[in-house]
């Protein structure tokens, strides 16, 4: 690791005031989960790290009005035994004890989580499908943009250099939604998913009023594809039309070979994982799949 | 317990107490109602070390620090073969805070012998002349800081002239391949590898630098009567230890010409012996200090940074520290590749008849121990069976990749995955019961195995029967598919094992009583997690009375501590076991009179135990170790010493024949059954049930046993399921643990069954025998072969990633289908 000054804000002003000052030989630091991997690995080498942690407030969970708001230094631990994240989200609940392992989700923050932008990442299926957005802080911007917007490519978002993630938001999920998220590791459980797929669905009667599908790690950001979800809303569901869904969901990945899966594999094991999400979504929300 | 001087023989059965023999009988002893003393021989012990370790409060040579300690670094090559043109480290040298930069053509200029090797002298701290492998440290330096050593390397500059490189054995042995290394040139430290190798100097004319032939019966005539013959070819990549604690080793040189070495290495005796030659010192003048391990698995044997880290502090004229990083534990050693092809013939009653063996061992680019590899798995090539007929060609091949060496079961592991796969497919295309085939085929006490050694004291029939019981085996099939998954199969399979132990090989031990009645006992047998101390601990409990919380293990240091071979090869226990069983013994025979005197009775009639000694007809006066010894000194003062030595001695080997009458001091065995669950959509494997039975000839801690057993057997997963070394143009393209997958806790089968088999061997401490290593020899073939019986499809090259899997599940339904 090279040596490096750290700075350490005690406001998102003078974080961000500290970003624009040191341009892009900053990096900004929360839990460190991921960045201390990098910088041990020489793979980034910044001389500034801008630390976050000690910002007042930032790592609050709160309910809102049947949805959440969360302050981006949030440790995914934390959120994991949140009561409020578990009455609100229960299938963002399951998702979260499964990401990494427990020394992971005690020191990674939801902030640094979602602006490392990693498409192995477990979470933003789950966000992505729950319709989250983002509140994001810099010197020309202070707003929310929706998750699907933030995350741009492979390590990638629409943060300039000098924003700061300082939130996340979950707006409700309305009544009636089952949801839930599985993940495959090729591998070993401990291992980056080979893919990851969320599913939700509220059905009306036998039929599903809406439905979405979400897959991580098999593109360059979560993959949704909204005309597979057109073919199963509003009709009672088949086992061959899921099967037609998860079909296109594997056509429409864009999965990297490596040790987990060539193309070919992940491409395979989308197309289960799919069929499979929605199926334990649709058990849980008592439908069945017709033959 | 023949050529022990216990006279205190174990029972067979009913562990947990003994029954005293001696003048006085048990029939008195009955009648006083104290007819026994607790006996710690076959007892659970939990390891003296655990609580310590799992508080951090162990030390590791990484933990050294000395004053003006400086930090040592390796620049390493680029290039998988290549002359080194130029290295200019003029840069690097005149940064502040290094200490000392050194090259190859350094090496050459100090009055040291730069040339090292267990097998051949092939390898040097640093490239002279040529690069061999991406990786190849080509120099060091030693600076103030690792930060400082590392931006020092990256001042240096290197011109290699690139040659053309080979990465397969099979390439790798044709006419014309690149030579990787000229010259083969014996190191001659190792008896048996003396013998093999043939101590001359030659200029080397292929890529094999070592083959071992095994000629037994007529292996042709023999193909020719089966009934049915089977070909096959097997392999693996090569994979690696992954041991938690890196590499490390501190030098420091004292008085001028003292050499004293810290270092984390199996093989303390065999680093001073080494370093004596590449310094030109006497053995007296080399200490070699090794504190705990955080693991070996045979990654940590002969050398590897005690050259680099004595050279850098000779030239720096500071101590140095060199560890490596994990990348750099990718680059420095690693477990063979195999390439086995078998042709087995078998006869209509379940005989087999004759089995030719041809078998490509990747050494890599040095030879390290792949030699010795090659020759004493080749012993059992064949597998365990009584065949009349068989050849085995078994070559070590050097290619442009990181060094092979020793790995736990010395690759037997990898020609077991072979020889134990096709006897299932053997069995299932000859509708044969796998267990059954095998059952009749095993070699049994007093069978004469191929290299013409008879076999004794191995009870891998009664191992197989244990594991496949205790699966059920041959009980009725689970339910599979089940109806709410059916896409989950489940299947079930075995595999077996045998090794000859490192033979010819000494082990000795000192064991102290002090002036208070505690007890030192000195010996060089690394303590790495596999429970030496403990196991050591509890023979000299036994044999002396002394109890458990009065003895303490001197770990390694040449100066202080006697000779062992290494610690590697499932030997601690039978050798060095027996050699502190026999040191303790020689102290008793200073005790027992002190006492006898004291207690006015027969030495004969004496009893101790829980740190006592008394009468055996007078057992409410009893004393305490410390009143014999302030008796014998007449104060609180003295030493008592026993010495042990214990030696195996072997038939060399033929060389064009491989037979010997004598090529083992004992075999090692052990069995595995699996029952697994294929996702045949994904081709995930998960194991549902692992057991593993080895036969330990008398469990001394039958806790330790058990957990060597379990930890052999979840580490066999690992390159089994998901491990394997990616190379790409030679380079190394996951070193490191985020694509480089072990197994974790959450890939523990559901059920664990480690088991004990115990066929005592007459020359082991009790009857104990090696067993470290046999937990992990048959556990890929048993779970592939379980796969095979669930999907009906056969991955033969390892791991059993699920894209191969389900990749044969599908060519096994397109065949189904035609």
């Amino acid at each position: 690791m090279r040596p490096f000054d750290l700075l350490q804000p005690q406001t998102v002003d003078e974080a961000v005031a500290l970003l624009g000052e040191q341009g892009d030989d900053a990096r900004v630091i929360a839990g460190g989960a991921m960045l201390t991997i990098l910088l041990r690995q020489r793979i980034i080498a910044p001389s500034v790290l801008v630390s976050i942690a000690d910002i007042a407030g930032l790592d609050s969970i709160e309910a809102n009005d049947g949805g959440l708001r969360i302050g981006a230094n949030a440790t995914l631990r934390s959120l994991e035994r949140s009561s409020e994240v578990a009455e609100c989200c229960p299938v963002l609940r399951e998702a979260l004890g499964l990401v990494a392992n427990v020394r992971v989700r005690n020191v990674a923050t939801i902030g640094g989580h979602l602006a490392h932008a990693d498409p192995h990442l477990d979470l933003p299926p789950v966000l992505l499908a729950l319709d989250a957005s983002v509140r994001v802080r810099g010197s020309a911007r202070e707003g929310s943009i929706p998750l699907g917007e933030l995350i741009t490519g492979y390590y990638e978002t629409a943060l300039g250099p000098d924003e700061l993630v300082v939130g996340l938001d979950i707006p409700p999920l309305g009544a009636g939604w089952h949801g839930t998220y599985l993940k495959y590791c090729s591998l070993t459980p401990t291992d980056w998913p080979t893919v990851g797929v969320a599913a939700f669905l509220l059905p009306a009667g036998d039929r599903l009023a809406d439905v979405r599908i979400v897959a991580g790690s098999v593109a360059d950001r979560p993959l949704r594809v909204p005309e597979a979800e057109a073919l199963l809303r509003g009709a009672r569901p088949t086992a061959s039309a899921v099967a037609e869904v998860a079909r296109r969901y594997a056509q429409a990945a864009d999965p990297l070979e490596d040790v987990r899966g060539s193309v070919e594999y992940k491409r395979t094991v989308t197309e289960v994982y799919v069929r499979r999400a929605f199926a334990e979504a649709a058990r849980r929300a008592g439908m069945s799949i017709a033959g | 317990m023949s050529g022990a001087t216990s006279p205190l023989p174990v029972s067979g059965e009913g562990v947990g107490e003994r029954a005293i023999l001696g003048s006085a009988g048990e029939g008195h002893l009955g009648a006083t109602g104290v007819s026994a003393v607790p006996t710690i021989i076959g007892t659970d012990q939990p390891r003296l070390e655990s609580v310590a370790k799992v508080t951090g409060q162990l030390e590791f040579v990484d933990n050294l620090e000395l004053p003006g300690m400086l930090h040592g670094m390796l620049l390493r090559s680029l290039v998988a073969h290549g002359r080194i043109r130029r290295v200019d480290a003029s840069r690097a040298r005149r940064l502040p805070g290094v200490y000392a930069v050194l090259t190859g053509a350094d090496l050459l200029a100090m009055p040291i012998d730069p040339y090292t090797g267990p097998a051949f002298k092939d390898q040097t701290p640093l490239a002279i002349d040529k690069v061999r492998y991406v990786g190849d440290p080509i120099a060091a330096v030693a600076a103030v800081d690792r930060e400082t050593a590392e931006e020092a390397l990256e001042l240096i500059d290197v011109e290699i002239e690139e040659l053309p490189a080979v990465f397969d054995v099979v390439a790798a042995l044709e006419p014309g391949a690149p030579l990787i290394s000229e010259r083969l040139v014996p190191a001659g430290t190792f008896a048996d590898l003396i013998e093999l190798i043939g101590g001359e100097d030659v200029a080397a004319t292929s890529n094999a630098c070592f083959q071992y032939k095994l000629r037994r019966g007529d292996v042709e005539q023999g193909l020719r009567r089966a009934d049915r013959v089977f070909t096959h070819t097997f392999s693996n990549p090569p994979s690696q230890h992954a041991d938690l604690e890196y590499h490390c080793s501190v030098a420091q040189w004292t008085g001028g010409d003292k050499l004293h070495v810290w270092s984390a290495t199996q093989s303390p005796s065999y680093v001073r012996i080494m370093l004596s030659n590449m310094f030109h010192l006497p053995e007296s003048h080399v200490r070699v200090e090794v504190p705990y391990l955080g693991g070996g698995f045979g990654s940590k044997l002969y050398m590897k940074l005690e050259p680099i880290a004595s050279i850098l502090a000779r030239a720096a004229g500071r101590p140095v520290k060199v560890r490596l990083s994990r990348r750099e534990e990718f680059l420095t050693i690693t477990k063979h590749g195999l390439t086995a092809e078998l042709r087995t013939g078998v006869t209509n009653d379940g005989r087999i008849l004759a089995r030719d063996c041809r078998i490509m061992w990747d050494t890599g680019a040095y030879a390290d121990i792949g030699p010795r590899v090659t020759h004493k798995s080749g012993y059992t090539s064949a597998g365990p069976y009584d065949i009349p007929n068989v050849r085995i060609d078994s070559f070590s091949v050097y290619t442009n990749k990181p060094p092979a060496g020793a790995f736990r079961g010395f690759g037997i592991m990898q020609v077991c995955w072979a020889y134990e796969s096709q006897m299932d497919i053997i069995a299932k295309e000859m509708g044969w019961d796998p267990v059954e085939f095998r059952l009749r085929n095993v070699l049994r006490e007093g069978d004469v195995q191929a290299t013409g050694t008879t076999v004794s004291s191995m009870g891998l029939a009664d191992c197989i029967e244990t594991v496949a019981d205790a699966i059920g085996m041959r009980g009725p099939r689970p339910e599979s598919p089940p109806s709410d998954a059916p896409h989950l199969v489940r299947g079930r399979g075995i595999g077996c094992s045998m090794k000859a132990v490192i033979t010819p090989s000494a082990a000795e031990a000192t064991v102290q009583m002090h002036a208070d009645g505690s007890i030192s006992i000195l010996t060089s047998a690394v303590e790495m997690g596999q429970g030496s101390d403990t196991l050591l601990s509890q023979i000299v409990a036994e044999e002396l009375g002394v109890r458990m919380d009065q003895i303490s293990v001197v770990h390694p240091d040449t100066d202080v501590t006697p000779y062992d071979l290494i610690s590697a090869g499932s030997r601690t226990t039978f050798h060095m076991g027996k050699a502190v069983e026999i040191a303790a013994g020689e102290l008793r025979e200073q005790i027992w009179p002190i006492a006898a005197e004291l207690l006015d009775a027969a030495p004969a009639e004496l009893v101790a135990g829980d740190g006592r000694i008394w009468a055996v007809s007078v057992p409410d006066h009893a004393l305490t170790f410390g009143r014999l010894m302030t008796t014998r000194f007449g104060m609180r003062a003295g030493t008592l010493i026993g010495n042990g030595i214990f030696e195996t001695h072997h038939a060399p080997t033929d060389h064009e024949t491989g037979q010997s009458e004598n090529v083992t001091a004992h075999w090692l065995c052990g069995a595995t059954a699996a029952e697994v669950e294929v996702d045949v959509e994904t081709g995930k494997v998960r194991i549902v049930d692992l057991a593993t039975a080895v036969d330990v000839g008398k469990a001394i801690n039958p806790f330790a046993c058990r957990q060597q057993i379990a930890g052999a057997s979840i580490q066999g997963t690992g390159p089994t399921l998901m491990e394997e070394i990616i190379l790409s143009d030679g380079q190394v393209a996951n070193p490191s643990f985020v694509d480089y997958k072990i197994p974790s806790f959450e890939d523990l089968p559901g059920r664990m069954q480690p088991l004990i088999v115990e066929h005592p061997h007459p020359d082991g401490p009790s009857g104990a025998k090696g067993m470290g290593e046999a937990g992990i020899f048959a556990i890929a073939p048993a779970i592939a072969n379980a796969v095979a019986d669930a999907v009906g499809a056969r991955v033969p090259n390892l791991p059993l990633t699920p894209e191969k899997v389900l990749r044969a599940i599908r060519a096994a339904q397109q065949d189904g289908q035609r």
